[in-house]
């Protein structure tokens, strides 16, 4: 980070590689950490450079536009976007249109995309995000059976619902990637609501019992719910299953914990800095061609 | 009775305030001891979210004997029906328990 004594202004400078994994999440947690705790007497306005910067998976803007958002509203805090270096991720911003959400440079999307685009939901808007994901995560899955897109996008959907109630947020920012030469899609979907160690923590206390180390550890768990009135806890374990057997990712980043299952093992790990809210990525492997049925001991008649 | 759910919520059941109306009806019902045929016809999506409050809040006032006598279900897909089923399961242990929680907070108080 550097600063300019002589306009109360620091420029916020992307490094060189940020990608979606553990190191990626971490920089942009310290990186903007000075947006977060406490209002600067002495700076106002923060200016974003990508010039350094080589590759930045696109999915990740969304983490971006919540330190905005969240600097705009509690600091006050100004924004812009140092834009006179033509970079890959300049172009990239300009197609999903999340320049145009920042920084007002018009959207202009490619005739052959490989971007989800960059958008922003009232978190009770579960309609209108249930036809984005129908619309631009499904198109990405070619190979697949029509069954499984169909459960793909509802488990997407799940995760926005998760957000809605859980975080008590306003707003869900959302944007993804496709990687053509990875065959990979990943959707990242981000609010800045209650994290998962508030509303574990809480629930645990209510109980009279310890709260678990790890609140994300806990809350993926089938059938792990904080809801209170009302029986939960499926939403977070239909994804985790379905990520477990397509050899995806999904990768958690709460307040200060992280947690990921990937085709190896599952990492529960913490950050030094916050995030102020919940991150969520999904990375699918878009060539996976099983055939997925539901498996049950239940063989009863009765639904209830 | 029959609640064809698309006409009420729309072809994407997502969220738990399409499924507290959904309920309601159901219960609405009951009280006038009419039986219930859910019709899912249609639908594009069905989450656990709406499940968890349209179905699973019934086992707070229904046993699964009564749910299985005067209230079916129909046009479900397998998935959507796996999922319901797990969402019922899942009802039923957390009402259970929320009963043996309100038990034992009586008897607590009434010592």
């Amino acid at each position: 980070m550097k600063k300019d004594e002589t306009n109360t202004e620091i420029e916020i400078v992307i490094p060189k590689i940020v990608k979606s994994n553990y190191n990626g999440y971490d920089t942009l947690l310290n990186l903007f950490d000075c947006v977060v705790n406490r209002k600067s007497e002495t700076v106002d306005c923060f200016t974003i450079g990508f010039h350094c910067n080589d590759w930045f998976d696109s999915n990740l803007l969304p983490i971006i536009y919540a330190y905005i958002v969240y600097g705009k509203a509690k600091f006050d805090y100004i924004f812009q976007y140092r834009n006179n270096v033509d970079t890959s991720v300049h172009q990239l911003m300009i197609r999903n249109g999340f320049a145009q959400k920042c920084f007002n440079i018009p959207c202009s999307p490619r005739e052959a995309e490989t971007i989800v685009p960059f958008k922003v939901f009232n978190s009770t808007d579960t309609y209108n995000f249930g036809k984005y994901i129908d619309s631009e995560i499904v198109r990405y899955l070619p190979s697949m059976e029509d069954t499984v897109k169909r459960d793909i996008s509802a488990y997407i959907q799940e995760l926005f619902g998760n957000a809605q109630i859980h975080g008590r947020c306003r707003h869900v920012f959302t944007c993804g990637q496709y990687y053509p030469k990875k065959g990979k899609m990943d959707f990242t979907v981000v609010n800045l609501g209650r994290t998962f160690h508030h509303n574990v923590t809480e629930f645990f206390e209510r109980k009279n019992e310890a709260a678990p180390d790890h609140s994300v550890a806990w809350a993926v768990l089938p059938e792990h719910s904080t809801k209170l009135n009302v029986s939960g806890g499926l939403g977070l374990s239909l994804m985790r299953d379905f990520i477990h057997f397509n050899n995806g990712r999904f990768q958690i980043v709460s307040g200060n914990e992280y947690w990921e299952l990937n085709t190896k093992n599952e990492i529960h790990k913490w950050f030094e800095c916050e995030f102020p809210g919940t991150i969520v990525n999904i990375e699918i492997d878009q060539h996976d061609k099983n055939h997925y049925k539901y498996v049950t001991n239940d063989i009863s008649e009765d639904i209830f | 009775m029959e609640i064809i759910i698309k006409e009420h919520v729309g072809d994407r059941a997502t969220d738990m305030k399409q499924g507290d109306q959904i309920c309601s009806l159901i219960e609405d019902a009951f009280a006038n001891n009419q039986d219930v045929i859910l019709n899912f016809a249609d639908m594009t999506t069905i989450l656990s979210a709406f499940l968890n409050t349209a179905v699973g809040s019934l086992y707070k006032s229904f046993t699964s004997e009564y749910l299985n006598a005067h209230l079916k279900v129909v046009n479900l897909c397998d998935d959507d029906l796996f999922l319901l089923k797990r969402v019922t399961r899942r009802a039923k242990e957390f009402y259970a328990n929320q009963e043996m929680i309100t038990k034992n907070l009586d008897s607590s108080f009434s010592n």
